[in-house]
């Protein structure tokens, strides 16, 4: 097989795409007109109000929080498990790496002076953003990544960040009472998920009942998952 | 309008976006390479999501008043794309660190080098 | 305004494809898929989705970026001593 960009493969390759792009377009032609007759308009429609006898409300006005925690909170609940195994996984594999001390030979001179400077407003920017999940655009995953945006930092100005066993920890309490916030509700509430805590009013800090508890746990599990994935990357090797 | 119209050009540009992230996936020796192939077409897939919420002329899904509740977009569409982003992510994140031990036990990047599962 | 602005990223969102994939050194590929990550991000924002918009950004730039750079560091031949 030639290196040259027409070789017989890539001919076989974009005249079968070509043909796929043909044939895929015109089911997307009517995706705009068939918009008021959808899950997703009622669920608009049902999100900022307060649990009535027959309406299954949530209390706050971001539409797509209120969907990804409440509404649709199991596949929530799948996701972080799956974030959970790939930080295991992945420091299971970089287990017998050191992560050694040796500082790096030419650290960045501007890094290093203006990390001092820059490192709270990460985590504080990270944790407003965890907080009014349910308020503003944001919420656990967003603001998680921000706030691990520190050690990321750090890693870049030289320091070697040491394995904290309060980190570890600290992902474990949060991912288990997640399920035990969830699993309360199937007593108080109902259901698996189910709302037992008073609904504030609208658009205000408290409120939405058990939704910004879930988001804040996600949050600090998301965030102190990532901090040890950027850590287990930059070990050594030992042989 | 039918060419230059949001509804015919953001399905064709994720679709393109697939169909090239799938040919490098096949056609690439380096392992890292086909990452980022794969990686490509999983953002082709979720701009692909877009085109079903309906963006032209409606507002964030940030609700003001509760009881008027029309002309925002879809947002379930949103919340899917939130789960596939993050699972697209550290799955390619666990396949770099396989592809880092196993660099470090043989020393080579190149798939038609890897002929340990052939007989 | 915006439309055009909208038909200028997507034409340089494939055209950074094409030489992510193509391309001939590995940190250049790792370059181009960046900018295809910030692409994303601005199509997003521009669709008026703003917490995947969010998300993207965080996750696409941040963590993809640094975990390839890292694995390209640890698959490099030569011993290098160099940051």
């Amino acid at each position: 097989m030639s290196r040259k960009f027409h070789n017989p493969i890539n001919i076989i390759f974009i005249i079968v795409f070509v043909l796929m792009f043909i044939k895929i377009l015109p089911a997307f032609n009517s995706g705009e007109t068939v918009l008021s007759n959808r899950a997703g308009e009622k669920l608009l429609a049902i999100a900022p109000k307060s649990q009535d006898s027959n309406i299954l409300g949530a209390g706050i006005p971001n539409a797509v929080t209120a969907v990804v925690v409440y509404y649709r909170g199991l596949d929530t609940l799948g996701e972080v498990s799956v974030l959970f195994l790939v930080a295991t996984a992945v420091g299971m594999l970089f287990g017998r790496d050191k992560s050694t001390v040796k500082k790096e030979t030419n650290p960045n001179e501007i890094v290093s002076h203006a990390k001092t400077l820059v490192l709270p407003h990460f985590l504080l920017t990270g944790l407003y953003i965890i907080v009014h999940g349910h308020l503003t655009p944001g919420g656990g995953f967003q603001g998680g990544v921000m706030a691990a945006g520190m050690a990321l930092l750090l890693l870049l100005s030289g320091d070697r960040v040491k394995q904290v066993k309060a980190l570890h920890f600290l992902e474990g309490i949060a991912g288990s009472m997640y399920v035990l916030v969830a699993l309360a509700g199937l007593w108080l509430g109902g259901s698996f998920l189910g709302q037992y805590l008073p609904l504030g009013g609208f658009n205000r800090l408290f409120s939405g009942g058990i939704l910004p508890i879930i988001y804040i746990f996600v949050g600090i599990k998301v965030g102190t998952e990532i901090t040890s994935i950027y850590q287990n990357f930059q070990k050594e090797e030992v042989d | 309008m039918t060419i230059a119209d949001y509804s015919t050009v953001m399905p064709a540009f994720s679709i393109a976006l697939l169909l090239i992230g799938l040919w490098g996936a096949i056609t690439q020796k380096n392992l890292i390479k086909i990452f980022i192939s794969l990686s490509i077409a999983e953002t082709g897939v979720n701009l692909l999501f877009l085109a079903i919420a309906g963006f032209s002329g409606r507002m964030a899904p940030i609700i003001g008043d509760p009881n008027v509740t029309t002309g925002y977009t879809d947002p379930l569409p949103h919340a899917l794309i939130l789960t596939s982003i993050v699972i697209g992510t550290a799955v390619t994140a666990l396949g770099l660190t396989l592809t880092a031990r196993y660099f470090q036990h043989k020393g080579t990047l190149d798939i038609s080098k890897m002929k340990e599962l052939k007989n | 305004m915006i439309s055009i602005f909208t038909y200028i990223i997507m034409i340089a969102m494939i055209l950074s494809a094409f030489k992510a994939i193509t391309a001939i050194k590995l940190i250049d590929s790792v370059f181009f898929f960046t900018f295809i990550g910030i692409g994303a991000t601005l199509l997003f924002a521009l669709m008026k989705a703003p917490d995947v918009a969010l998300t993207e950004a965080a996750v696409g730039t941040g963590l993809v970026t640094l975990v390839f750079l890292s694995t390209l560091r640890k698959t490099s031949k030569e011993d290098e001593s160099e940051s």
